[in-house]
């Protein structure tokens, strides 16, 4: 048996932390509902904001989702020329072939060989499609576009037309 | 104290059911383009690693030959050509020729398929007069600022460099059109329009051009309807 003063001890020992925990347990609480109420309070300050505009919700969230909303709303406008085909240095076993290519929308487009010249338009999205007639050989194909507010952009393609089986 | 873990338990659903609602979307955003980049890059990839299948002819200067190759530049950019036991040899009167007749400086038209390293497994050589394949074709944009009523004459500024000034002759054989492709006469050309011009050189005369095609780039005059009698 413990003596009576050792018993008083843990008495009041048991009180005290009892009071320590009740104090802790309080204050656990008041700081919560006081975080969860400022929280609470702010989100029901922005919620017609966030509702209203998503792309300010995405910007907040994830920011890394802006530039793919900019890339797919962006308009293709080139302010140059670029052809898609054919190829430069293709060799074509025929005496016709296809300018394509992308420019300006609606510009004029001039295309020479060493010995001729065709011309056409781009269409309101800047593609532009031009049947031509190679000369035998190489060709080397210069390609104009002019667009509305008459700049010109130039570029040039090699192609070789020869029937030789290689 | 229960109605404080209630209002917890609450305020903590509803709090998670607004971010779960805000962050779906971002996140497949997210792997779209993550999505789209790997397969942009996949496809650039193939195109620099898969030898071309489509023919290629080159142009080109010789500057080095040795018993299996050819080193050819044309503007500033070198090329290798293989060649081997199969590779046909054309000279300059395109008859077959032999490989020890091509020299250092010659120009050569290359014609096969490239390999792996991009450099052309040659089927084909051919000797080639380069002045003979030139394209002296120029197309110039600009505004006439003289053009002469009693001689076939224009003068033309360019737009581009408003330093400089052409000379051009035009001939019956010269082709004016307007930007519809529509023909129209000299007669719509005058001092101050805008045109395209499609010119080469005068070997004869110095900065002076001939022009092969005119392109005016003047909107065609509005023509008012013909009114229309009814009975």
């Amino acid at each position: 048996m413990y003596p009576f003063y050792h018993q008083l001890v843990s008495i009041c020992g048991i009180i005290y932390i009892n009071f320590m925990i009740k104090e802790l347990i309080l204050a656990i609480i008041l700081g919560s509902l006081l975080g969860l109420g400022v929280t609470g309070g702010y989100l029901a300050l922005h919620k017609k904001d966030i509702k209203n505009n998503p792309s300010k919700q995405i910007e907040i969230t994830t920011p890394t989702s802006i530039p793919t909303t900019t890339i797919s709303e962006t308009p293709k406008q080139p302010s140059q020329i670029s052809i898609s085909s054919p190829e430069n240095d293709a060799l074509i076993s025929t005496d016709q072939t296809t300018i394509k290519g992308t420019t300006s929308p609606n510009s004029l487009i001039i295309i020479t060989t060493a010995s001729q010249t065709f011309s056409d338009k781009s269409d309101t999205k800047g593609n532009f499609s031009v049947s031509i007639k190679l000369d035998s050989g190489i060709n080397f194909i210069k390609i104009s576009a002019i667009d509305q507010t008459n700049n010109q952009f130039d570029t040039t393609i090699n192609v070789t037309y020869s029937t030789a089986k290689i | 104290m229960l109605f404080i873990v209630f209002l917890f338990i609450i305020f903590n659903f509803s709090v998670h059911q607004t971010l779960a609602v805000t962050a779906t979307p971002s996140a497949e955003t997210t792997q779209d383009i993550v999505d789209l980049v790997q397969q942009k890059v996949k496809e650039k990839l193939n195109l620099i690693n898969t030898p071309s299948t489509q023919p290629k002819a080159f142009i080109g200067n010789i500057t080095q030959i040795d018993q299996t190759q050819i080193t050819t530049t044309f503007q500033n950019k070198a090329q290798t050509i293989s060649i081997g036991e199969s590779t046909v040899y054309i000279d300059i009167k395109k008859l077959k020729t032999k490989f020890t007749n091509l020299k250092v400086g010659q120009t050569i038209l290359s014609m096969g398929y490239l390999n792996e390293s991009n450099g052309l497994d040659a089927k084909r050589i051919v000797i080639i007069d380069p002045k003979s394949t030139e394209n002296t074709n120029q197309i110039v944009t600009g505004q006439i600022v003289d053009i002469s009523k009693s001689s076939p004459i224009i003068v033309i500024i360019p737009l581009k460099d408003k330093n400089n000034q052409y000379q051009i002759k035009t001939d019956s054989k010269t082709e004016i059109t307007n930007l519809s492709g529509k023909k129209v006469t000299s007669d719509s050309l005058s001092s101050g329009k805008k045109v395209v011009v499609i010119i080469q050189p005068d070997p004869k005369i110095a900065k002076t051009f001939y022009a092969t095609k005119i392109i005016s780039l003047e909107s065609a005059t509005s023509v008012s309807p013909t009114p229309t009698v009814k009975p």
